[in-house]
């Protein structure tokens, strides 16, 4: 079952410390159900992941396309002016997330005539959080 | 898929503010040249009304308008020093301190006072072809013209300069000059014929013009 792939909207892409232009809202839906969901932000040099960078937000299980707002404040970017990641990782009801650091298991692919997939058939293999087919690992 | 989306936080006011105005002038339209880095609106207040003859613009009072280079803008109406105030704010509200310029607004015409002439018929007979006069102004001026015109209260544009060509003198001049300094003049008989042409009474009148383009009336 692929991880929950996040459909967002934001208001925004600069904050100052001046009020009313201090934060920026976001509007997010998964198309899966999820079981938890965490938003960190983290300068865009920097490491992110989950777990990493300061907590912006969290949410406990949410049904799939169920729309959640939240709001990145000034005060949430911690580390100096600049460019920030803002991620948001959740985790599907299989266990798996939705970042780039664990690779989600989905099922042998069904393809059609035009070599499109259609589905999947169970205990098929991996794919990384980008939804491409994991091959090996090393 | 991870799920992401790049955020700036950006603390900086606009950098580098300025504005400057003319040194002087002597109308209350005139043009701000202005410049600051990362601005994305300004505001304009101090010596400036919203229309000719209004109220001066107090900051609080001061709208914000989009960043430009320039600014057309109306200086309160009395003369004297005026000082334009200037704050420029980004996209997400940082703010400038404040610059400043002046300009001086001087309107006033300078006032021309004539001494003479000594004679007030004259020909163009050696003898009696010549009238003398001098005349200063109140203020230091620039340029100077003498002229015959058709009536009293003829402006600067009016009327024909008198030539030089039969040997008047002084009837033009560039130099710049003292205020109270009196320029000695000469019309000729066959210059005040050639600007105006005709025996009969001629209305001769002294313009001069300040530094800062008012011209005596």
């Amino acid at each position: 079952m692929p991880a929950p792939e996040i459909t967002f909207t934001v208001s925004g892409n600069k904050v100052s410390d001046v009020s009313g232009f201090d934060h920026i809202s976001v509007s997010f839906y998964s198309d899966l159900a999820y079981t938890q969901c965490e938003v960190r932000a983290t300068r865009i040099q920097d490491a992110y992941g989950r777990g990493v960078g300061r907590l912006v937000a969290a949410f406990s299980a949410t049904p799939a396309a169920t729309s959640r707002t939240f709001e990145v404040y000034d005060t949430d970017l911690v580390n100096g002016e600049g460019e920030y990641r803002i991620s948001i990782y959740a985790e599907g009801q299989d266990g798996g997330w939705n970042d780039n650091h664990g690779f989600i298991p989905f099922g042998i692919p069904v393809y059609d005539e035009d070599e499109q997939v259609v589905g999947y058939e169970p205990d098929g293999g991996l794919i990384t959080s980008d939804g491409q087919e994991f091959l090996c690992m090393r | 898929m991870a799920a992401y989306f790049q955020l700036i936080l950006d603390t900086t006011a606009p950098t580098g503010g300025s504005i400057s105005l003319p040194a002087s002038t002597n109308t209350v339209n005139i043009t701000a040249t202005l410049s600051a880095s990362g601005a994305s609106y300004m505001k304009l207040y101090g010596d400036i009304c919203a229309s000719p003859g209004g109220a001066a613009i107090a900051e609080a009072d001061a709208s914000w308008v989009a960043y430009d280079t320039s600014a057309s803008i109306i200086l309160t109406s009395t003369d004297g020093t005026k000082t334009v105030y200037a704050k420029f704010k980004d996209d997400v509200g940082n703010e400038s301190a404040a610059v400043s310029a002046s300009t001086v607004l001087d309107t006033s015409a300078p006032v021309v006072t004539i001494v003479g002439p000594d004679v007030s018929t004259i020909s163009k007979v050696a003898g009696y072809n010549v009238s003398a006069f001098s005349f200063s102004a109140s203020e230091a001026f620039v340029e100077w013209t003498v002229r015959v015109v058709p009536s009293a209260d003829s402006a600067h544009t009016a009327g024909t300069e008198i030539p030089t060509t039969g040997g008047s003198t002084n009837m033009h001049g560039d130099t710049a000059t003292a205020a109270s300094t009196a320029i000695n003049c000469t019309i000729y008989g066959a210059d005040l014929e050639t600007a105006s042409g005709g025996d009969g009474a001629k209305i001769v009148k002294v313009f001069v013009k300040d530094a800062n383009g008012n011209w005596s009336v």
